[in-house]
């Protein structure tokens, strides 16, 4: 914490240097008041007028009008507003006083879009960048940032293998750019405000902070970010002040959360006859596990000692509770803007805890979270502006059980229902074993000990974000030049308090008619709690220079910058190995744009950065990128009321990485004092280089109907990957520690596209609807990958095919259910499995490569990866008077995998059926001609928990992933609150979804039933303007 | 003028951030080279003690403290079948050249995985220090020799691992070179790697540093120059079976290695631990020092009470009271873990020194139900457990045995109904799987109260080399010298002699049945039952079906004895593929593709 310290005097040293400084302020400027309405006449609010230099800035108010101060340096004033075409209007005609029109803007090239190091006006973009607002990012109602991104920004994939409401859903969220180009990294790069933030941990942002969210996305987009800029960049820009009145804004939400899916818990009578028809296949008779007379009592439940217990809906509730509440603060003068957010977040926890009378302590799982964040911004004289952010989130988790929820939630499924408990009962002459936490043979966590007798943690997270900087015009020079540095620090804490408890468990023997059967498992005891902390910490440094120029000459507009960045990150690893060592990275980059009449633009970019991953001599990698884009149809000869846009894009360059699997400094032998040796250095190891090439068209009709299309491919041949080809085991250096190389070839190709429509029907009245569609695929083509030989119907497994390609046996469906379903078939199959005997009822496998043996030779490529190759959206909506509406619709195909584990195999645990189980193969349901749901069930692991056809799922879907409905108060009302605008909405998150799951009861993103499953959110959402 | 000083600032900054490449240079100073190692002695010890590690720890600890190797062989069938575990996979047969459970289940700390990887790279360790011990930094020259012997003898050590596992491999006796060409690579044959492995060990042999029994506690899980003579033995006893012998008859230079081996290990203080020195704890019946011997530590020491474990790893024991002995409702055990078979304890002679099957067609059948009894043997199937050899209750824990327990005296009671009784669900973890639980690794009395380990994993002991020289005796046709060395073992135990009656084949037969008595869970049998098999054989008649026994209890006390199949599918592991473990698949894939010919063993 002394480095939190001093941070922190740091940042007061420089409050107080930006007082003093502007007490000296001084300037000679003229003031100018204005208007912007729309085409209807119609004021519009929100809308941002900046001057060419951006030193001076305003934003309107709720009539239209605002106030600016601006120099004479200035040249012109460009007014933007979300929905309308950017207007670039000379500093005299706003002196003036002349209201400003701004016109809709249905093919969406207005305002501008920010690529980290530089803002570009939409117009003016040369690659393939896709962005959206933070307004639009808040109708979905989740916790986890980056839940809100899927399907609002074509060309982000984002992946949530685990929907815990907090804690490791913020981890557990992969994201991929146009797919995935290499087998090493495939992380984005994240900045956010400017700034590179190489962390997940930003997931805590709230959209209401947010402005906008960019994702950059060729080579012209990415390639000034050298050796990070590979797989793509996202930039999270967050609010800022402007000069005009003070703005507030108070809102909450409230939300009603409830899973998407409930799983299929089968009851006592359903399990024992399940048990019995397993063993039955498994050839160990009718009642090998319960007696009918076992069953009837369990259907009957007139018997205590007969259980039937629903231990999902004892433990997790129904419905859990979402509430949030903030206030925005905004506003400023010429010489100092802020913007401040305060939002408090409280996430209620899906377990159900059970009262204990003796309990000394309250295990209840909750989380609260506080965000803060103040952003200003400083003009101490006519030359030197400053900014300072400082963001902050704390959040406070408490964990029953000491336990992530997932664990907890996984073990629901290891308790059957025949399971007595969660207590035993209480016995008169023996209260040791009385009230006692009753578990099964083999589970050592039953879920009633986890959450009640075994302690709790609490965790507190603790994330600051401070960035400050100072911004040099350097008119007097030359005009249109400044320069600025500044740093940034960011740290995350967690401190984890830890109280853990043992306790007794209890073992029920076979029996089910008496009670006095129970028996203490294993040595566990009751015990007091016991305590203990761990803490985590870590930080990212940022050092920043730049230099810009921007100028217009008449038809000529140049926008250039150079800028440089050091990066120190301390990560989270601990331990003896080299990862804990920090990691640094230096970047040029070089940036400029060259404008011809606002329609021809040509954009050069050049990245020139270093790790310390390289040896000295190839340290450094160069990524260069040209590219250009020409709006035809403001040329003379295309004008018509038809085609109202035209533009076309290309870009070509270099992007590259130097993510390596995680290993470090790979150019160096790594011998340990104790006489270990590790990895064998090679000198020769460069960073990665993907080349990427994009077209792009925008094709707009009618000033309603747009079109935009774009193919990329991205390329890279000096992949990082083992030398490992034609190297044996048997010279005894692990092949991992052998000296990698530069080596492997893969590429990635696709295409996005996407329709839309926008229109104003009248001033009361629009619509606008947009279908976006991209395919991303990739192919590895080499890896030195050995071919498993001559014997192997498919002798490569990775080359030739997609990265992360599904292998499984095919199964033979000849006979039609694919499953041996009379004894003359298994005894003339001829068949012999490597892995078992298959039994009546078992998959008949596919023997590819003819040699009578199913075993891994037979495996074949089936289904596609598990990042989705397509997605897809739709969004749209309407405004009517005081309403508006809009949905999103998202969907992901060609995905698939392998569906295993709980809910899949029946044997695990003590029994876990699912539905898919429920009509499994029998011979008398073979017989009848019964729908045969499931191979034969079986007590022990069998031939068919393989993956295999059957298991293979798709995971594509479509998912209603949001509905708003929002009413603005009339301000006739809203007004007797003294407030601006009052507005109410209704928001449904993952309202329903359609897909192709073998199981209805697994989610297709989540691909697993024993984990939490996406929420369904039911959200009203309150806000008032003041 | 402020501006001017802040350009002064601010562009320095800028350009001094471009500048300094060095920032950049972080390389990790814990990295070192392989010289500034062989310049301090202490790193040079370090370097050896590199050649130790991947020792496995067999025993109980494969993966979820399953004694994974017996249970394996014919000898034991684990409670942990359902699981999905290591032996639950086997004996479904759940296995492939990509991952053999044998090692590609999870290493639990005890080494006991990933051979083929592992051994190699001790093998290049070894090398590696022959090569450079000679230029390195030692505290004395003493040390110098005794380092080298200790190389040696390691590699020799994995090497003979290697050969049980795999058969057939390379012979490496240098580290290769990062730019080695591998095409023109082969299999050598077993008896060249077992020529190998002699070399080596007489190189050690031949150090006068290198000592012949390790006298300190410090010093454990060294080796010595006896475990050179037991792996000479041992080396060439795999080379002359029938299944690595590739036709060849190595009986007699067999026979010669372990004569000479014998005869030395004798004369530098190696002989059999005859009498044992806790009577309260082991007993005072015959069989009680072999249980003494298995169940404890050997200690170090000049003049030790165990003169007969030849080689010991330094750890990895554990509780093995909860995990692998007596599970069924007893206190705070965990599992019954591994238990004997029917066919194990059939395989211990009656008192009177006869075999009770015909030990040339034990069964007349192919599931085992229906035993072929030695008329000559004072068997009685109603009363099975009399007048048996006194080993077959050190080892086996079987209805009507009594233990000591959490300080009581229990009795076994594994007929139907009884405490104890087996179950046939494979789902249940806490009950024996044959009607019998293990006892030769548990120290009499051990429980949660009086909770004493199992033993450091014993790797070679002098019963074991005797009983090696009496079987390469016996088949190179020296049947007097192997009666007398299987005899010596079997006095000890109070089992009378074999006749010198007996044919060759009938001592041979004999010989063998005795290594599955004596050796019994000393993860022997499983690699003698494969050495023994022709290169196309199987184990259909030995581990496809195995059988538990059933005890009814009479009104009048009496019991009834009925053997039944543990299970009534055939077990896994039986097949011809199964005689020897599959190369890795990547592994035989590039040496195929490297070399262009055929790698991988037979059936996989």
């Amino acid at each position: 914490m002394t480095k939190m310290e001093k941070y922190i005097k740091f940042i007061a040293l420089c409050v107080s240097c930006l007082v003093m400084s502007v007490s000296l302020y001084a300037q000679e400027v003229s003031e100018a008041q204005s208007r912007v309405v729309n085409a209807y006449n119609q004021p519009v609010q929100g809308a941002t007028v900046v001057t060419n230099d951006g030193n001076h800035q305003s934003i309107t108010a709720q009539d239209g009008t605002f106030n600016m101060t601006f120099d004479e340096s200035s040249q012109y004033v460009v007014v933007s507003a979300a929905g309308y075409q950017n207007v670039r209007i000379p500093i005299s005609q706003i002196a003036d006083g002349r209201e400003i029109a701004l016109a809709f803007d249905p093919h969406n090239m207005g305002g501008s879009i920010n690529f980290g190091y530089q803002s570009y006006t939409k117009e003016s973009v040369t690659g393939a960048v896709s962005s959206v607002s933070g307004s639009v990012l808040d109708k979905s109602p989740t916790n986890v940032l980056s839940e809100t991104y899927a399907g609002r920004l074509p060309g982000l994939t984002t992946i949530s293998n685990i929907a815990e409401l907090t804690f490791f859903g913020y981890v557990n969220l992969s994201k991929a750019i146009r797919g995935h180009s290499s087998v090493n990294g495939n992380d984005p790069l994240i900045i956010i405000d400017g700034v590179i933030a190489p962390t997940q941990y930003l997931e805590f942002i709230s959209p209401k902070e947010i402005e906008s969210v960019s994702v950059l996305k060729d080579a012209s987009a990415t390639a000034a970010y050298g050796i990070q800029g590979a797989a793509g960049v996202i930039v999270i820009t967050t609010k800022r002040g402007f000069t005009g009145k003070l703005n507030v804004e108070g809102y909450a939400d409230y939300s009603f959360q409830q899973m998407t899916r409930r799983p299929l818990f089968v009851n006592s009578a359903q399990y024992a006859e399940l048990r019995n028809e397993a063993g039955e296949r498994d050839g160990l008779g009718t009642y090998s596990q319960f007696s009918q007379e076992e069953i009837d009592l369990f259907r009957s439940g007139s018997d205590i000692g007969y259980p039937n217990n629903n231990w999902f809906d004892d433990y997790v509730k129904d419905f859990v509770m979402r509430q949030r509440v903030g206030v925005n603060v905004s506003g400023g003068t010429d010489r100092f803007r802020y913007y401040s957010n305060l939002s408090f977040l409280n996430q209620e926890e899906p377990f159900i805890i059970t009262d204990e009378p003796n309990r000394k302590y309250d295990p209840t799982p909750r989380v609260n979270m506080g965000n803060f964040r103040t952003n200003m911004d400083v003009k101490f004289n006519k030359y030197l502006s400053g900014y300072m952010r400082l963001t902050g989130n704390i959040k406070r988790e408490k964990l029953a059980g000491a336990t992530m929820g997932w664990n907890v939630y996984s073990q629901i499924f290891n308790q059957p229902p025949t399971m007595f408990g969660p207590l035993s009962p209480i016995f008169e002459n023996d209260p040791e074993l009385s009230n006692q936490v009753v578990t099964v043979d083999g589970l050592d966590n039953p879920v009633y000990g986890t959450l009640n007798r075994s302690g709790y943690n609490n965790v507190v997270e603790t994330n600051v974000i401070a960035q400050t900087g100072l911004k040099l015009d350097m008119g007097f020079l030359l005009q249109g030049l400044s320069a600025s540095g500044g740093m940034a620090y960011q740290t995350y804490v967690r401190n984890e308090t830890t109280t853990t408890q043992s306790y007794q468990r209890l073992l029920r023997g076979n029996d089910f008619s008496t009670l006095d059967n129970f028996t203490t498992y294993k040595t566990f005891e009751n015990t007091p709690l016991a305590y203990g902390k761990s803490s985590v910490f870590f930080y990212y440094l940022n050092l920043l220079g730049r230099i810009d120029y921007n100028r217009r000459f008449g038809d000529h507009s140049i926008d250039a910058s150079v800028h440089t960045y050091y990066l120190k990150q301390e990560k989270e690893a601990t331990g003896t190995s080299n990862t804990v060592l920090p990691y640094k990275r230096q970047n040029f980059g070089f940036s400029a744009l060259y404008g011809y009449k606002d329609r021809y633009f040509l954009k050069a970019d050049l990245g020139y950065s270093g790790s310390e991953q390289f040896h000295p001599d190839n340290r450094y990698a160069l990524t260069p990128a040209i590219s250009g884009a020409w709006i035809a149809s403001k040329e003379d000869f295309l004008q018509s009321d038809v085609l109202t846009l035209l533009k076309l894009r290309a870009s070509y360059g270099v992007t590259a990485s130097d993510q390596l699997g995680g290993a470090r400094f790979l150019y160096l032998d790594n011998i340990r004092s104790n006489g270990s040796e590790l990895e064998r250095g090679n000198p020769a190891l460069e960073a990665e280089r993907i080349e990427k090439l994009n077209v792009g068209i925008n094709l707009g009709l009618l000033n309603m109907f747009t079109l935009e299309a774009d193919y990329f491919t991205h390329k890279v041949d000096n992949m990082l990957i083992n030398s490992s080809a034609s190297l044996p085991i048997y010279q005894g250096i692990p092949l991992n520690y052998y000296p990698k190389l530069n080596d492997g070839v893969m590429e990635n190709k696709g295409f996005e596209l996407s329709l839309g429509f926008d229109k104003h029907f009248t001033k009361d009245f629009s619509v606008f609807a947009q279908a976006n569609f991209m395919q991303a695929k990739n192919k590895v083509i080499n890896i030195n990958e050995a071919s498993a030989g001559d014997d192997f119907a498919y002798p490569y497994r990775t080359q030739g095919f997609s990265l992360g390609q599904l292998w499984g046996y095919r199964i033979d469906y000849s006979n039609g259910n694919g499953m041996f379903n009379t004894a003359d078939e298994l005894a003339n199959s001829g068949l012999t499995y490597a892995f078992g005997s298959p039994r009546l009822g078992d998959f008949i496998y596919q023997d590819l490569n003819g040699d009578d043996v199913i075993n891994e030779e037979d495996l074949a490529p089936m289904g596609y990866a598990g990042l989705p190759q397509q997605e897809y959206s739709l969004v749209g909506g309407f405004t009517w008077k005081n309403w508006d509406m809009s949905f999103l619709l998202h969907g992901v195909g060609k995905t698939s995998q392998f569906l295993e584990g709980t809910g899949a195999y029946e044997n695990l645990g003590r029994g876990i059926f699912n539905d898919i189980h429920l009509n499994a193969w029998t011979p008398e349901r073979y017989a009848s001609g019964e729908t045969i749901s499931y191979p034969a069930l079986s007590l022990s692991p069998s031939v068919n928990h393989r993956a295999n056809d059957y298991f293979l799922s798709s995971r594509s879907y479509l998912r209603l992933r949001n509905v708003e409905v929002a009413y603005t108060l009339p301000q006739h009302i809203s007004q007797k609150i003294r407030s601006e605008a009052v507005r109410v909405s209704l928001n449904v998150q993952n309202l329903f979804t359609i897909d192709n799951m073998k199981s209805k009861y697994v989610d297709p993103e989540i691909g697993s039933m024993s984990t939490f499953q996406p929420y369904r959110v039911f959200n009203i959402g309150l806000s008032a303007n003041f | 003028m402020k501006t001017q000083r802040l350009i002064a600032i601010i562009l320095p900054l800028m350009l001094s951030a471009s500048s300094c490449t060095d920032v950049l240079d972080m390389a990790p100073d814990g990295n070192m080279q392989l010289d500034e190692v062989l310049a301090d002695p202490e790193l040079v010890e370090g370097l050896l003690n590199r050649c130790y590690t991947n020792i496995p720890k067999k025993g109980y600890s494969y993966y979820w403290f399953e004694s994974a190797v017996v249970g394996a062989s014919d000898d034991g069938w684990t409670s942990d079948e359902g699981q999905g575990l290591l032996l639950g996979n086997l004996y479904q047969d759940n296995n492939s050249a990509s991952g053999h459970v044998m090692w590609n289940s999870p290493d639990e700390g005890g080494g006991n995985a990933q051979y083929w990887d592992r051994f190699w790279q001790q093998i290049r360790l070894c090398s590696q220090f022959i090569e450079v011990i000679d230029g390195a930094a030692v505290n004395n020259e003493a040390d110098r020799g005794r380092f080298k012997a200790e190389a040696h003898l390691l590699r020799a050590f994995f090497y003979m691992e290697l050969v049980k596992w795999f058969g057939k491999v390379p012979i490496l006796d240098a580290t290769v070179p990062f730019d080695a060409d591998f095409s023109t690579l082969t299999r050598s044959s077993v008896y060249d790697v077992a020529k190998f492995i002699i070399s080596d060990c007489d190189a050690a042999l031949a150090e006068a540093n290198l000592p012949w029994r390790i006298t300190e506690a410090n010093d454990a899980g060294r080796v010595t120059k006896a475990l050179a003579l037991a792996l000479k033995t041992k080396a060439m006893l795999f080379a002359a079976s029938p299944l690595h012998n590739e036709g060849q008859d190595h009986w007699e230079e067999a026979y010669q290695v372990a004569k000479d081996a014998v005869s030395k290990l004798k004369a530098n203080g190696y002989e059999l631990f005859t009498e044992t020195t806790q009577p309260g704890v082991f007993g005072t019946g015959p069989a009680a020092p072999l249980r003494q011997l298995v169940a404890q530590n050997a200690d170090y020491s000049a003049t030790p009470r165990d003169r007969e474990t030849i080689y010991q790893v330094r750890d990895g024991s554990v509780f093995v009271w909860h995990i692998g002995y007596i599970g069924s409702n007893m206190p705070n055990t965990y599992k019954a873990g591994l238990a004997p078979t029917q066919e194990l304890v059939d395989a211990f002679e009656t008192i009177d020194g006869e075999p009770i099957l015909n030990l040339s067609k034990p069964y007349l059948d192919e599931r085992h139900l229906q035993p072929n009894y030695n008329p000559a043997a004072v068997y009685d199937p109603n009363n099975p457990y009399a007048n048996r050899d006194p080993r077959l209750d050190q080892t086996v824990l079987r209805n009507g045995s009594t233990i000591v327990f959490d300080n009581q005296t229990v009795e076994i009671q594994t007929y139907v109904g009884g405490a104890h009784e087996p179950s046939f669900d494979i789902t249940n973890r806490s009950a024996s799987r044959t009607g019998y639980y293990h006892a030769k690794m548990v120290t009499p009395g051990a429980s949660q109260t009086n909770a004493i380990n199992n033993s450091n994993w014993k790797y070679y002991r002098l019963g074991e080399t005797l009983l090696d020289l009496a079987e390469a005796a016996a088949e190179a046709g020296h049947l007097d010298e192997a009666r007398t060395a299987a005899n010596e073992v079997r006095g000890r135990s109070g089992m009378p002699g074999f006749s010198a009656s007996l044919s060759q084949d009938e001592l041979i037969l004999r010989i063998r049945n005795e290594r599955r008595v004596e050796l019994a869970w000393e993860e022997q049998r499983y690699f003698d039952m494969r050495r023994w098999e022709s290169p196309d054989g199987d184990l259909s008649e030995t581990v496809k079906w195995l059988t538990a026994m059933v005890i009814t209890r009479n009104g009048d006390g009496s019991f009834t004895y009925t053997r039944r199949n543990i299970s009534n599918n055939p077990r896994g592991g039986w097949q011809n593929r199964d005689l020897l473990l599959p190369i890795p698949l990547n592994e035989a894939s590039t040496l195929e593709s490297v070399t262009g010919q055929k790698w991988q063993n037979p059936g996989w």
